[in-house]
């Protein structure tokens, strides 16, 4: 009676497009923490320089670009893309990290492959690193979004990690469906016992710590697995992870420090909407400073591609 | 030494009183109260714990119920608290404390729910629904800062009744067998058999899915099978 009962009951949740922790690790053979990219021997000059000895680690992060999202709001979603690209050829970073949510619909469109052809020539190497969204998901076939022979989009996977130079080991978590599930986490577990990079960092789309201030992550979004979040914490705990950079509620510009070393950054999305719950568009300076392990972030106003004061944050990362 | 036989003495003779209470606690309950005491097997596959084994005792007393449940010895621990005070024949006003921790990952959350419930009940059947609202925290001892939320609580249910028999179906956003901080949808099919008129047994099986806003499709992150007994006061 019992597997009848649940047969029934998988049967309905197919119908309505129910899906399985499977599908999140499905794409994978073996563990994919494992197969570090190494982000650095760039033929940058300032990318370079970096690596051979100087004390900070620039890179850039610009998160919910959301294109097509004009269709479902018409007249109320605003960009500046000149502005960021602009500021990206000045001062060419080694990397370029985005949590997610590029496509609106899910769909490769061209404003999408647009975007990551400008952000591929503006970056060393085409280092655009890419963490997949909710909203890439949302095709059902996602195939287009890890497609790993294509150059341009060859940081198209859904979870990975990257390395510079030893310094630092960047994890990219896969939580498009909401959560990450226990063989994801396990995976990253086993790579982070080996890594011998001084400082670590997670980047994952879906934000994790919540209620911090009167923002809709209180009502709504953000992680609803407390099981999944604190095992992510432990988990930072232990490995020496310093922090978790995250997207996806919009609002953003939120920091958690769960301890003097380890916290959550919450980044405010790329464009901008004209309702109460979003924020004005952002793109974010990251400095690592080499010697103290201080991870600062500025914000800037997509619409001026100028600095905001406002927004200044600084994570202590512990060394390995 | 005499010291300590003494206390093993006071301590049975306490044991012995203590025994002696609880028993005539149960004969009054059966004389004054409508109560049941549901001992349950649970087998739940979860994205996030190891061991699927869930053992729960849940006992009621009139409109007062409570829920204790253990997965694995070193997994989770989880409680809840509920209070159903109805109203007429269909409304009910049910508030649950409920509280989870888990073990392993030193960390845990508390939730506090009203939901207002009605259920029309008709000669083979019924349906009804629940509208509510939960505020909830989360904590873990790697971190000084707690996650707090706020979430709309629905659900649907409906019955039928074969004689003994009763088949239930229900979406509900809180469950007491189930981890979710935040509103996340528990679907289930339940059967429950009247054996006599004191006891009964009941089998259900249950989904819960991922967090779920916006997005056209539902992650599962756990389904669990849950065999009951039941022994009924009135």
């Amino acid at each position: 009676m019992a597997k009848r009962a649940l047969s029934i009951l998988l049967l309905i949740f197919s119908i309505t497009g129910c899906t399985f922790e499977s599908k999140i690790t499905e794409a994978y053979s073996e563990n994919p923490f494992l197969n570090e990219v190494r982000l650095d021997f760039s033929s940058n000059q300032k990318a370079l320089n970096i690596a051979l000895g100087a004390s900070t680690l620039k890179f850039v992060l610009a998160t919910d670009q959301h294109y097509g999202r004009e269709k479902r709001y018409p007249g109320m979603i605003y960009r500046w893309d000149d502005n960021f690209f602009d500021y990206l050829n000045t001062h060419r970073y080694p990397f370029f990290i985005c949590l997610g949510d590029l496509s609106d619909s899910g769909e490769y469109t061209d404003e999408v492959y647009n975007y990551i052809k400008r952000a591929y020539d503006s970056t060393t190497n085409g280092h655009f690193i890419y963490a997949i969204g909710n909203h890439e998901r949302h095709l059902f076939d996602e195939s287009v979004w890890t497609d790993e022979d294509s150059e341009l989009i060859k940081h198209f996977t859904t979870m990975g990690k990257y390395v510079y130079s030893d310094i630092l080991s960047i994890y990219k978590l896969d939580s498009s469906m909401r959560t990450w599930g226990s063989k994801q986490l396990d995976w990253l577990e086993e790579a982070l016992k080996k890594d011998k990079s001084k400082y670590k960092i997670f980047i994952t789309h879906d934000n994790i710590t919540v209620g911090g201030t009167f923002d809709q992550s209180l009502f709504v979004t953000g992680y609803g697995d407390a099981v999944e979040r604190n095992r992510l914490y432990r988990i930072m705990h232990d490995y020496k992870v310093g922090v978790i950079l995250t997207g996806h509620h919009h609002k953003g510009n939120i920091e958690y420090h769960m301890s003097e070393t380890m916290g959550e950054l919450n980044l405010a999305a790329y464009h901008r909407m004209t309702n109460g719950f979003e924020s004005d568009g952002f793109w974010y300076e990251f400095a690592l400073d080499l010697k103290t392990g201080i991870l600062s972030c500025d914000a800037y106003q997509a619409e001026t591609g100028e600095k905001d004061s406002r927004y200044h944050f600084e994570f202590k990362l512990p060394e390995a | 030494m005499e010291r300590s036989k003494k206390r093993i003495f006071l301590s049975s003779r306490a044991l012995k009183r203590a025994l002696l209470f609880f028993v005539l606690f149960i004969s009054s309950l059966s004389l004054y109260a409508s109560w049941y005491i549901k001992p349950s097997f649970i087998y739940r596959e979860s994205t996030m714990t190891k061991v699927p084994y869930v053992i729960s005792l849940e006992g009621r007393w009139n409109d007062l119920s409570i829920t204790l449940s253990l997965q694995g010895l070193d997994e989770e621990l989880n409680g809840s608290v509920k209070y159903d005070y109805r109203v007429g024949k269909t409304l009910h006003n049910e508030f649950r404390l409920h509280s989870e921790y888990f073990i392993k990952d030193r960390g845990g959350y508390s939730d506090l729910s009203y939901e207002f419930h009605q259920r029309f009940t008709w000669k083979y059947g019924g349906l009804g629904y629940r509208v509510g609202i939960m505020a909830s925290l989360a904590y873990s001892s790697f971190s000084k800062d707690i996650s707090w939320g706020l979430s709309p609580l629905l659900g649907l249910e409906g019955f039928l009744t074969f004689g003994p028999v009763l088949i239930e179906a229900y979406l509900r956003m809180n469950s007491d067998n189930e981890i979710n901080w935040r509103a996340v949808p528990v679907a289930g099919l339940a059967l429950e058999g009247t054996i006599t008129e004191h006891q009964s047994i009941s089998l259900e099986a249950y989904l819960k899915t991922a967090e779920y806003l916006m997005d056209p499709w539902y992650m599962v992150t756990s389904w669990a099978v849950k065999a009951s007994y039941c022994y009924r006061g009135l």
